[in-house]
């Protein structure tokens, strides 16, 4: 895998999410919690006019999940296959083209959707596969606007 | 109306004009011959109001400084006033009885002047007349001075003692010349012997004039008709017999000769008759010649003519120079016996005066002693020569002086102790002597008990007046004691009064300042606040650069090989907006520190404001209680000196005390003494 990547962190966790999927980086945005739904897509963002679903990544990863009402300082709207998702993050570092032999295969303890990692800045962050998260969480369903 | 001494004076003597003055005139007149004529009666009428007009004036004027003391009041009444008048009245009956006998010589020497020089054609001027009314304005002199001195003595008598009654109530003393009651009574009895002298003198002087002349008158007549008679048969016989007449009748002193009806005079003269000389007496004889009387005689002071007639054509005239005069035996008579009385009169008015003045000198040297130089004891009895009132005088006086000599004797008595005396004799001042002796007594005895109590009373105050200063003097020095305490308490109450109005001031400063720290610190804070608003705003907008950046950055990836450069600034860019982040959270960090710092600081300053308040309060609590002790140690120190003051004049009191005490002891005693030496009668001791 080569390309360029954005470095986020959640909480404790620094993932790299492909830049290329990500339409726009968002400061703090208020969400609207959906009842009854997945602690993964605890709700919906308002982004240019459209209701985007809301991915908690710290729900995926085990971390404490994002509960109503509170935020996190960025959010990045991405798009794929399934349509667009809003995932909010602690942190956000600009977009670094990655060669491809620096990121190789996760080697310690396996995390979801992220079967490799990459070092960057001394920080060895897991690549997120978010189209297949993405996919995932939203089997038998579609996510919106896409 | 009260009459005023002048008017009584001038009235009393006015009635003695009214009484002897138409008398006087009617003498004076007979005396002289001018009885029969109103001219005479009306110049001598004038002398007496010229007299009255003379006398009244100067007796106003002599008693006007009386009057003026008689018309003040008596508190207005000076010094120079009452020594005026009564020197004026001392010196009045000298001076009036020297002026009323002027006044009547004057007056009646005026009235004699003017009627025999002025009037003397209508007034018959006898001879020898001047003499007379000389004799008698001396004997008038002398009479009027008589009454007059005796008679405004006695009217001004009451006004002297009036006078010399208020000088010596008052203190004021009169300069009063000595006199003499001898002068006085022999210038009365010369003036009363010489005056009626005088007038007898001057009226035997008159009678023996008359009679001179009615002798020259008879012996001319008769010369002049036995002439006259003779003369008849010699004309009969021829000139050589009418010479031979003539001759015979003719003397040294009488002139014989005969005169025809023609006027041719046939006279024994040698010479000129006096018909060739007189013309007057040659008028005489020619009106008598042809007159039917057969005898006339005309009189002159110096000769006496007389014509008796012979027959129609001749008279016999008979001229006798011989001057009116009276005896020469007589003015020797009368000259004798005038000296004989002006000798007689003062010898006798001596010797009067000596006998009435002698006893009274007598009483008065007795009087002077016993009064100035108080020779009683020595004081023998007075001879009484008579019994009459100079003579009971001085038997009473010699009684007088008994009674003061038992009084003196009782006195003296008295003076040595001795009260036991007893004053004989009735009257005020022996009853007066035996009660002032018999309060004397009574009061010797309350003397003598009371001296002893006196002296018992004396030595108990000495003895408690002794304990007394003793106690008081340790008295007084523990109040010295405890003032110099209060004075030391005093003043460390002003040194913590001045400290704790330090320590105030302090505090007072503390707490303005803390409040002003607080108010500082306040504006830290809030100006921290201010701080973090625009570090808020600048993380702000840190952030939304970092979003730009990023969202730049992703641009830049999509722009590809292209954007690179983009992306690098964009890389920059969100790393700077990252370091202004931690930047800004650092500041604010640091602001929050700071505010928290403030707030602990506040906190600590509100601690020590109340700190400061509590000592302020306190140090005010202290300042007042201080000072309240201070005032109070202050009024207890002036306390204390008050009644240390007080103390120490107690003992100086009580040290006066106990020495009045011992004195009135030491006083007490000699009072006893001096009773003891008093003799007083055993009952009344008793």
């Amino acid at each position: 895998m080569s390309g360029s990547w954005i470095p986020v962190r959640i909480e404790t966790e620094w993932l790299l999410l492909e830049a290329a999927l990500i339409q726009e980086i968002l400061g703090t945005e208020p969400w609207l919690a959906i009842p009854h739904t997945r602690s993964e897509l605890p709700g919906v963002l308002a982004w240019r006019g459209r209701a985007v679903p809301l991915l908690d990544l710290a729900a995926v990863f085990g971390l404490s999940p994002l509960p109503p009402q509170s935020y996190r300082p960025r959010a990045l709207v991405a798009q794929t296959e399934r349509g667009f998702v809003a995932i909010p993050v602690d942190e956000a570092r600009e977009v670094h083209a990655l060669e491809p032999h620096r990121i190789r295969s996760a080697h310690a303890v396996e995390k979801p959707f992220s079967p490799s990692e990459a070092v960057l800045d001394g920080i060895v962050m897991a690549v997120l596969d978010l189209s297949a998260l993405v996919f995932a969480l939203t089997a038998g369903s579609t996510a919106s606007g896409a | 109306m009260r009459r005023t001494l002048t008017t009584r004076c001038w009235l009393a003597f006015f009635g003695l004009e009214l009484l002897f003055g138409p008398l006087v005139v009617v003498a004076f007149e007979q005396l002289v011959g001018i009885e029969g004529y109103p001219l005479a009666h009306w110049l001598l009428g004038a002398a007496v109001l010229l007299k009255a007009t003379l006398w009244g004036s100067f007796l106003t004027s002599q008693l006007k400084a009386y009057e003026k003391f008689a018309r003040l009041p008596s508190a207005a009444r000076s010094a120079a006033v009452v020594t005026q008048a009564d020197a004026a009245l001392q010196a009045l009956p000298y001076r009036f009885g020297v002026f009323y006998a002027f006044a009547w010589m004057l007056a009646y020497g005026a009235a004699s002047v003017l009627l025999f020089s002025v009037a003397g054609a209508r007034v018959p001027v006898g001879p020898r007349v001047y003499e007379a009314v000389g004799l008698l304005l001396l004997g008038m002199g002398f009479g009027s001075f008589a009454f007059g001195f005796p008679l405004i003595g006695m009217l001004t008598a009451g006004a002297a003692s009036d006078c010399w009654l208020f000088a010596r109530k008052n203190g004021i003393l009169l300069d009063r010349a000595p006199e003499s009651l001898q002068f006085r009574i022999g210038m009365v009895a010369i003036a009363l012997a010489l005056g009626p002298t005088l007038w007898m003198a001057a009226l035997g002087y008159v009678k023996q004039v008359e009679s001179s002349e009615q002798q020259r008158t008879v012996l001319v007549k008769l010369a002049a008709a036995q002439l006259a008679n003779a003369a008849h048969d010699a004309l009969h016989g021829g000139a050589t017999a009418v010479t031979a007449l003539l001759k015979q009748r003719s003397s040294a002193s009488v002139g014989a000769f005969i005169v025809d009806s023609r006027g041719a005079v046939t006279g024994a003269a040698a010479g000129p008759t006096r018909l060739d000389t007189d013309a007057p007496f040659r008028e005489w004889l020619g009106a008598r010649h042809a007159e039917p009387e057969a005898i006339f005689a005309r009189v002159d002071l110096d000769s006496v003519a007389a014509l008796a007639r012979i027959d129609d054509e001749h008279a016999a005239v008979a001229v006798l120079d011989m001057p009116v005069a009276a005896p020469n035996g007589f003015v020797l008579s009368a000259s004798i016996f005038v000296l004989v009385v002006a000798i007689w009169a003062p010898v006798c008015a001596i010797i009067l005066a000596r006998a009435i003045s002698g006893p009274i000198e007598r009483l008065t040297r007795a009087a002077r002693s016993v009064v100035e130089d108080g020779e009683l004891s020595t004081m023998g009895t007075l001879p009484v020569v008579q019994s009459d009132e100079v003579g009971i005088l001085t038997e009473k006086f010699n009684d007088l002086m008994e009674l003061m000599q038992g009084l003196a004797h009782a006195a003296n008595a008295i003076a040595q102790g001795d009260l036991r005396v007893e004053v004989a004799g009735t009257g005020e001042l022996p009853d007066s002597f035996r009660a002032m002796l018999k309060s004397l007594r009574e009061i010797v005895r309350q003397i003598g008990e009371t001296s002893v109590d006196l002296a018992s009373a004396a030595a108990e105050i000495f003895a408690a007046s002794q304990e007394q200063e003793s106690a008081a003097a340790s008295q007084s020095s523990a109040m010295v004691e405890i003032s110099r305490t209060m004075d030391s308490l005093s003043d460390s109450a002003a040194h913590v009064s001045d400290a704790v109005q330090g320590v105030l001031s302090n505090a007072e400063r503390t707490l303005k300042n803390t409040d002003e720290m607080v108010q500082r610190i306040g504006q830290l804070s809030s100006h921290a606040g201010r701080i973090g608003e625009i570090l808020e705003v600048i993380r702000d907008i840190a952030d939304k650069s970092d979003l730009l950046a990023l969202n730049g950055s992703l641009e830049a990836s999509r722009a590809g090989d292209g954007g690179r450069g983009f992306a690098l600034v964009a890389g920059e860019m969100r790393r700077l907006a990252e370091r202004v982040t931690a930047s800004v959270h650092d500041v604010k960090k640091l602001v929050y520190d700071i505010r928290e710092s403030g707030s602990s600081t506040v906190m600590a300053t509100e601690e020590s404001r109340k700190l400061a308040e509590g000592t302020t309060d306190a140090a005010r609590q202290i300042t007042f209680v201080t000072q309240q002790q201070r005032s109070g140690t202050e009024q207890v120190s002036q306390s204390v000196k008050n009644i240390a003051d007080v103390v120490a004049q107690a003992v100086s009191a009580t040290s006066q005390t106990r020495t009045s005490a011992q004195s009135l002891k030491t006083r007490a005693d000699s009072l006893a003494l001096i009773v003891r030496q008093f003799h007083v009668m055993k009952t009344e001791a008793a």
